[in-house]
């Protein structure tokens, strides 16, 4: 988990601290498999964390005896923010998303990065990455 | 930036909607290709490495619980004393 501290910055007309938090989930060639949270951050308290940039995908690497719908995607306090979806069985197909935003968690929500696979045989690539600035509040 | 130590742990969950493999941490980041399954075949998830922040581990890079207490404070979940039992 890679988490940066920038020293010296500090949000406009404020004294908070900004930490950056890095998620990243990346592995190729996965089995089907049941729905697991790869990755999860929670605000700690005190501070709030702005969600700024996300990047998900699904690649369908080989091809499933019986096709399911292979998902990843990111949950901020139990909602989908980002969602992606395989339907078919093609070799290469794909799903994706990215995007910037400015969602504010608070103190005590959680983001969750899931993926699951219920085909019967074959594999998929998946990637996750989320990106927040976490702020300490004085 | 900051890599912190892998550790194994415990998953738990069922791997249904509403109830995902998982760890019993506030903050985790599963290690890719390093799943133990319970049943192969079925997929079912027994343990996994993780990396956590260093700001709620240990001096060994395990979580403390004391320091998790302190850094989610005031949360149900977390400010609890037996947070690491399932762990």
């Amino acid at each position: 988990m890679r988490v940066g501290h920038i020293s010296g910055q500090r949000q406009p007309g404020s004294n908070s601290i900004i930490t950056q938090i890095g998620l990243a989930f990346h592995e190729t060639d996965v089995d089907p498999h049941g729905v697991t949270s790869r990755f999860s951050y929670t605000v700690p308290t005190g501070r709030r964390s702005i969600f700024r940039l996300c990047n998900a995908y699904v690649i369908r690497s080989v091809a499933a005896s019986q096709a399911g719908r292979p998902e990843v995607c990111v949950d901020v306090a139990g909602t989908p923010i980002a969602y992606c979806e395989l339907v078919g069985n093609v070799v290469g197909a794909t799903d994706r998303v990215d995007f910037g935003t400015d969602l504010v968690l608070l103190s005590g929500q959680t983001l969750t990065g899931i993926t699951m696979d219920d085909s019967t045989g074959g594999t998929c690539d998946y990637n996750l990455v989320v990106w927040l600035n976490e702020y300490t509040f004085p | 930036m900051i890599q912190t130590p892998k550790i194994k742990v415990k998953v738990v969950g069922s791997g249904k909607e509403g109830d995902p493999f998982r760890v019993n941490l506030p903050t985790y980041a599963m290690i890719p290709g390093s799943e133990e399954y319970a049943d192969a075949e079925k997929k079912v998830l027994k343990s996994v490495e993780v990396q956590v922040p260093d700001d709620e581990c240990d001096d060994k890079g395990r979580p403390d619980k004391a320091k998790i207490r302190a850094k989610y404070k005031g949360q149900p979940r977390w400010d609890r004393d037996d947070i690491l039992g399932d762990i």
